[in-house]
């Protein structure tokens, strides 16, 4: 079901860039970072299309890069995603979701983030801490994984950490999914 | 008249720690009769987050504080001053008298010293205060940079005496 936009929107995208989002898989080709890439940009030009919405971005491997604050400017955010490459070995997804609550947490508007991620976690702030502080700050934090399936236990995990913020974790297994997904999340129709 | 304080609490949560003492000071700020305006907490570990940007509900640290929990592994409180310090840039167009209450359990030897810290809050103006949740400093608190102005908690401390001696 989607989640109509109305009000005026900050929603920052949180775009995992270790390096097994580099590798391809099945239908994410050349990579599962492009794909994701191509989908926060279908999705954000959607967006944008509507007044008073902004989009930002933050990127992670072992550590968060707060990489574009939110803006209306699609060219921009399409220059800066053209930027971004695998950057890095680990990954901090509950630093990136903190990252991404520090650039919203004095807007004004109603606060979105969206993670696109392969998961497997294995460093930093644990991601049920950030998500506690998400929710706290009142960011609604979605989690779309792509490429294989995680592990039950990983699974349970991120649906619990996006529920307790009001969003949720859906999987991805191919680019379709992954494109219809997020237009999903972010309450846009393709 | 003093100005009303806005308070920043920056706490560790480490297994092992005297976590109950912690607790009770968050439970005794509602109680303790200064003019708090804001409060705001942080969480430090071997990284830091905020856990509650700042809000005039004063009960809300001990909530929040009471879901997280025990964690293994060694605390830096400075990377919990660091916090503090990007929610005291944020937040100054808001802050009055902003203070930082650093809560630190002292259970391990941190690899930052502490003073750089306290000298990155103090370059903003702003007090900072230490409790080490323990009877008296471990061994190896005089190579860490502790403050000479610190006060330590005893299972007979009153906290709310503790918090009026700190925010007086």
């Amino acid at each position: 079901m989607s989640v109509p936009v109305k009000d005026p929107l900050d929603l920052v995208w949180i775009l995992d860039v270790s390096r097994s989002m580099g590798r391809s898989y099945e239908t994410f080709k050349p990579s599962k970072l492009s794909a994701a890439k191509e989908a926060i940009a279908y999705a954000s030009s959607r967006l944008l299309e509507r007044r008073g919405c902004r989009v930002g971005l933050v990127a992670f491997h072992g550590r968060a890069l707060p990489l574009l604050h939110p803006i209306d400017n699609f060219d921009v955010l399409l220059a800066t995603l053209s930027m971004i490459n695998y950057l890095g070995e680990g990954s901090a997804g509950g630093d990136a979701v903190v990252e991404a609550v520090r650039m919203l947490r004095v807007s004004g508007r109603m606060k979105r983030a969206v993670m696109l991620t392969d998961a497997g976690f294995n460093m930093g702030v644990p991601m049920q801490l950030a998500a506690l502080y998400a929710r706290n700050v009142g960011v609604r934090v979605d989690i779309v994984t792509l490429g294989a399936m995680p592990g039950e236990a990983v699974t349970k995990a991120l649906s619990e950490a996006a529920g307790s913020t009001g969003g949720k974790w859906v999987h991805a297994s191919t680019i379709d999914e992954l494109f219809k997904h997020v237009m999903e999340v972010v309450g846009v129709e393709a | 008249m003093k100005p009303d304080t806005d308070l920043i609490i920056v706490a560790d949560k480490p297994k092992g720690g005297r976590l109950e003492d912690a607790l009770e000071v968050l439970k005794t700020l509602p109680t303790v009769g200064f003019k708090v305006s804001s409060i705001a907490l942080i969480l430090y570990h071997e990284w830091s987050l905020p856990l509650l940007d700042p809000t005039p509900d004063l009960s809300a640290p001990a909530r929040v504080y009471e879901k997280v929990q025990p964690l293994p592994g060694r605390p830096e409180p400075v990377l919990g001053l660091r916090e503090a310090y990007y929610t005291l840039l944020d937040y100054q167009s808001e802050f009055v008298n902003p203070r930082v209450l650093l809560l630190w359990s002292a259970v391990a030897r941190p690899r930052i010293k502490l003073d750089l810290g306290f000298n990155l809050l103090e370059t903003l103006g702003v007090k900072v205060s230490l409790v080490v949740m323990r009877p008296s400093l471990p061994g190896w608190a005089r190579y860490v940079g502790v403050p000479e102005r610190h006060y330590t908690y005893r299972s007979t401390t009153s906290p709310l005496k503790l918090l009026h001696k700190i925010l007086a």
